[in-house]
């Protein structure tokens, strides 16, 4: 019995002591995971993910200052100058993304630490970018992510016109083809011609 | 023999690993080595198997009433059921550091496994941290106090359980409390990576949120358990007495609370950054403290279980972590500068500052109450202590304070908020709360913090409802949704925000139930011989007459007693006595009668022919309390959910892209555009 | 220094310092309870004053006497050279026997008794200790665990 025990118990912590100095034994080729700037690839990574963090946050910020606004507890002044200040910042990740290949809605909103993770591999690995997982887009949609991309989008149109720097050269950014208003033909609301879903209802249009 | 042997080298291996992860994954950090990284990383999973492998090995022995080994000979009897062998396992001494390191293993697995892929600058010191924390205990139970020391003759029988622990609630307490404090050490872990590594953004913030949250959750439940248990098993008809022990655990989590809030300052403003590390650092020593003094009976405490010789190593261990950690700090202030300034007193980083302030204050009063004794003892030579006068003198008037918070805060916006608003949207509930003044003092309640502190609950509570209120009527006139979808949604799209409401709705709750319980109690003590009633406040109690009855653990008589109000029998309850043969010690187990209003509380000390003494107390609103903490519950769980729980996830629609597609507006290809 | 900064200072003094007062004020001699030798209180039974104390002893056997008609208890403390008298109303604790240790809370009146308000006693892991060291465990105790077991 005292051998069988010994055995036991031996083999329990060689094969602890073992598991553990591996790596130092046999040294891993791929040490991408572990070590935060092994080749650039990472760090460029690790920039995209933050960034499309702090553009969550950005958005997450314009979207409480216009819950607060709802409740009521912000002026109208107050609220003028606070959306502002949050749009800006919200353009300036978005810039700061785009600098990077990533482009807008590219990767969805309000996403974890993890997804942002994966998200910049793949930005970083040069590939388009994942969301195919999303399967039908319910028909319901939050207002407020409708609102908040008509203004980003309205900021975004009069930026250019203020001069602001663009990131990369792009093939040719030309007006838009004119094109009819187009309504939506569930609640007959307005929509813009590169809208897919309608703002005021959340009618799928394309 | 291959369990004591499997558990002992176990440990002892362990301690080894613990060394060497931490000396690997510090090396690996520091020279941007991934094999070094690695090997520190493995070895903490290392640790993790060993001590698993010992913890399985103590139940086993303690399952099989293995009396060959100390610890079992100690804790169990041949009488023992397995539900209570099984708990025996944190019993005692030795078997409860074990529990411990055990928790804050399984703890840095799931640390590391949900970190693989990133947190890649942070990771190697926080396995190290970890680590550091699990070679403490591991110390202690390799050297000082091990599990597995045998006995030279097995003796027949075996001690047998405390009967204050054979009971369920005191057998998910200690686990529960660990919970908590073990928790901690995770935040703590990344704080100290931020400071060496640092980079101190609020990665080390964001990764650990839920952490915080869980560790947060488990400690205030174990507090309120702890209480509840007190409460029904102690027979002093209180459930917090300003024990030390009871202290011990509550300081860690006052500055936890402090922390949640904080760090949100963080997030959001980029400020208060030397507060938060040092917030964090402070609830890591609080919970090695509490540990320390719940098991070094260094202060004299009902709770203490026994005297023990390696106190100083818990005071060494403290002394050099707090010295590193705010070593770590003070070399990185110039990377912890704020962002920006605080522009308002009307706005919520202010209100949460305040509550801050207001929570490390009340932590460093119950701190330096409990350690009083020692100090004085110290300084003066005679030992001082200072007991629930002192505790709630001071600690009364800054709960108030801080309920009050809770409720001022929600009207207020981060960053400023507008004067008028502010004003309009203060009025209702100060109008409610006035109202509850009034009607309090109507009905004859006039203690002074009673009143104040039920009223300023009552105000916390309006505030709640009108946040409610005006999000769902928000949501009803833009969404179109109704009232009770809106509700849900409201809820469930902003999880921190309405979370915490409903977390707040649960501690006001409380607050009036303590308020009510503490200042308008009953006592009276009374011998009673079968047949005679005690009347108290309204409320009659018969005594019946005693009943016995026998079990292989122990005798016990049951008094019965009939209550009734107002001439109406409400119904009986029967407080208890026992006395236990292994080891022999008599319990007293109250007889409740709980209920909305107040409970109807009874124990009985002695009984013989000419009657039994009783006390009796009524407890007003005693079961606020446990109702508040219910609440709490259920709120923390809102908070501790993902966003996106219960939704899914969608792409911002259209100019954002839609399915398959995803360019930006301006570069849809379209016929106008040739490249 | 902006004035908003000074304003932030001013307004954390404020805060601090209504803090340390209701602290400070907490620490008054009548909330403090000092913690005596029972020789000590045996002696300074006059300079005391009304003070509350706390005392450590065991219980002298043969002392305990019982009433339980008006619910008092009184018993001795053994102290070095010394025993005290201590009176205590109300439901008396579990595991008070002769010889057992006991912490009595308190104060004293102008006989010299520890009229207490508190009684606490040792928990069973106590025991245990006693017995490691070789102390003997009190014989009324034994005899209550052989009724109890007998029966």
């Amino acid at each position: 019995m005292e051998i069988l025990t010994t055995g036991i118990v031996g083999l329990t912590v060689a094969s602890s002591f073992l598991y553990a100095v591996w790596p130092l034994v046999r040294p891993p080729e791929d040490a991408g995971s572990v070590l935060p700037d092994a080749n650039g690839r990472e760090t460029r990574e690790h920039e995209i993910a933050r960034l499309l963090l702090e553009r969550d946050q950005a958005y997450k910020s314009i979207m409480d200052i216009e819950f607060d606004r709802q409740m009521g507890k912000l002026s109208d002044e107050d609220f003028a100058q606070m959306m502002e200040g949050a749009r800006a910042r919200a353009l300036e990740v978005l810039r700061k993304l785009e600098a990077r290949g990533v482009e807008e809605g590219a990767v969805p909103v309000r996403i974890d630490e993890r997804e942002a993770g994966l998200a910049a591999e793949q930005f970083a690995a040069g590939a388009e970018a994942a969301g195919e997982e999303d399967e039908e887009e319910e028909s319901t949609e939050d207002s407020l992510d409708a609102r908040l991309e008509e203004e980003i989008l309205a900021y975004r149109k009069v930026k250019p016109a203020e001069g602001a720097p663009k990131p990369a050269p792009r093939p040719a950014a030309k007006p838009r083809a004119a094109s009819a208003a187009r309504f939506c033909p569930s609640c007959g609301a307005k929509a813009g011609e590169s809208h897919n879903f309608c703002a005021a209802c959340g009618f799928k249009l394309k | 023999m291959l369990f004591i042997e499997l558990g002992s080298y176990g440990i002892t291996a362990a301690f080894v690993l613990a060394i060497f992860s931490v000396i690997a994954s510090v090396w690996g950090g520091l020279s941007r080595r991934a094999d070094f990284i690695l090997a520190g990383r493995n070895a903490a999973m290392a640790v993790f198997g060993l001590v698993t492998a010992a913890s399985v090995a103590l139940l086993w022995l303690l399952l099989a009433r293995d009396y060959r080994v100390e610890y079992v000979a100690g804790h169990v009897d041949n009488q023992l059921n397995a539900f209570y062998r099984f708990s025996a396992f944190w019993g005692g001494q030795e078997g409860s550091l074990l529990l411990w390191v055990l928790l804050l293993c399984i703890f840095s697995f799931t640390v590391i496994v949900q970190n693989r892929d990133r947190n890649q600058v942070l990771m190697p010191y926080v396995t190290a941290t970890l680590m550091v924390t699990a070679l403490f205990f591991l110390t202690v139970l390799a050297f000082i106090t091990p599990p597995f020391a045998t006995l030279p003759t097995p003796p027949p029988d075996g001690k047998g359980l405390n009967p204050l622990l054979q009971d369920w609630g005191m057998v998910i307490h200690p686990p529960n409390l660990y919970l908590g404090f073990v928790g901690f050490a995770v935040p703590f872990a990344f704080c100290i990576g931020a400071l060496v590594s640092g980079k101190l953004d609020t990665d080390w913030i964001t990764s650990t949120r839920r952490w915080t949250l869980f560790a947060w959750f488990f400690l205030g439940i174990g507090i309120l358990l702890g209480g509840a248990w007190a409460y029904k098993e102690l027979g002093w008809g209180g459930y917090w007495a300003w024990d030390p022990v009871e202290n011990a655990s509550l300081m860690p989590w006052l500055t936890g609370t402090a922390f949640l809030h904080s760090v949100m300052i963080q997030e959001k403003r980029g400020m208060l950054k030397v507060w938060n590390v040092s917030l964090i650092i402070m609830t890591y020593a609080l919970t090695i403290f509490g540990t320390f003094l719940t098991r070094s009976g260094i202060i004299s405490s009902v709770h203490a279980f026994a005297s023990s010789s390696f106190g100083w190593a818990f005071l060494a261990y403290l002394a050099i972590a707090l010295a590193v950690s705010f070593g770590l700090v003070i070399w990185r202030l110039p990377l912890l500068r704020s962002e920006h300034e605080m522009e308002s007193f009307f706005s919520r980083e202010a209100s949460f500052l305040l509550n801050n302030v207001v929570l490390v204050g009340m932590t460093f009063a119950v701190f330096w109450g409990t350690i009083f004794p020692v100090v004085s003892e110290a300084v003066k030579g005679i030992k001082v202590t200072v007991g629930p006068p002192f505790f709630n003198q001071v600690n009364v008037p800054i709960a108030i304070l801080l309920i009050f918070l809770a409720g001022a805060s929600p009207l207020l916006a981060w960053r400023r908020t507008s004067g008028k608003q502010f004003q309009k949207s203060f009025v209702y509930p100060s109008v409610v709360a006035a109202g509850g003044l009034a009607t309090l003092l109507l009905f004859g309640v006039t203690h002074v913090f009673a009143v104040l502190a039920i009223a300023l609950s009552i105000f916390s509570v309006a505030t709640i409802w009108l946040e409610y209120y005006r999000g769902v009527s928000a949501r009803v006139r833009h969404q179109g949704e109704n009232a009770w979808t809106a509700f849900w949604e409201l809820t469930m799209r902003n999880k921190r925000r309405f979370g915490g409401y409903i977390v707040h709705l649960g501690m006001a709750i409380l607050f009036i139930g303590i308020a009510a319980s503490s200042a308008y109690q009953q006592v009276g003590e009374v011998r009673l011989r079968p047949g005679e009633s005690f009347s108290m406040n309204g409320i009659r109690l018969r005594y019946e007459g005693l009943r016995e009855t026998r079990n292989p653990q122990y005798t016990s008589a049951f008094a019965k007693l009939a209550v009734y109000q107002g001439g109406r029998r409400l119904g009986d309850i029967e407080p208890e006595k026992r006395l236990y043969f292994t080891p022999p010690q008599p319990t007293t187990e109250a007889g409740i009668r709980r209920g909305f209003a107040s409970d109807i509380y009874a124990v009985f000390a002695e009984a013989g022919e000419d009657g039994a003494t009783f006390r009796f107390m009524i407890n007003p609103l005693l079961n606020w309390v446990w109702m508040g903490g219910i609440i709490f519950t259920l709120g923390s769980l809102i908070c501790f959910f993902p966003e996106r729980w219960g939704r899914r996830r969608r792409a911002l629609p259209s100019a954002y892209g839609s399915e398959g597609d995803y360019r930006a507006p301006d570069k849809s290809p379209t016929p106008a555009a040739a490249e | 220094m902006t004035p908003q900064r000074a304003k932030f200072i001013i307004a954390g003094i404020v805060v601090v310092s209504a803090f340390l007062y209701l602290a400070v004020s907490g620490f008054r001699s009548d909330n403090f309870v000092y913690f005596m030798t029972v020789d000590e209180a045996a002696t300074k039974a006059a300079s005391l004053n009304g003070q509350g104390i706390r005392v450590q002893g065991k219980v002298v056997p043969k002392t305990i006497t019982r009433n339980p008609q008006a619910m008092g208890l009184a018993f001795r403390l053994q102290g070095e050279k010394q025993t005290l008298a201590v009176s205590y109303r109300g439901v008396p604790p579990d595991l008070l026997e002769n010889g057992f240790p006991v912490i009595a809370e308190g104060k004293l009146d102008e006989s010299g008794t520890l009229v207490a308000k508190n009684l606490m006693v040792a928990c069973p892991s106590k025991f245990e200790e006693m017995k490691a060291k070789g102390e003997a465990i009190p014989q009324e105790h034994q005899k209550m665990v052989e009724r109890a077991t007998k029966e």
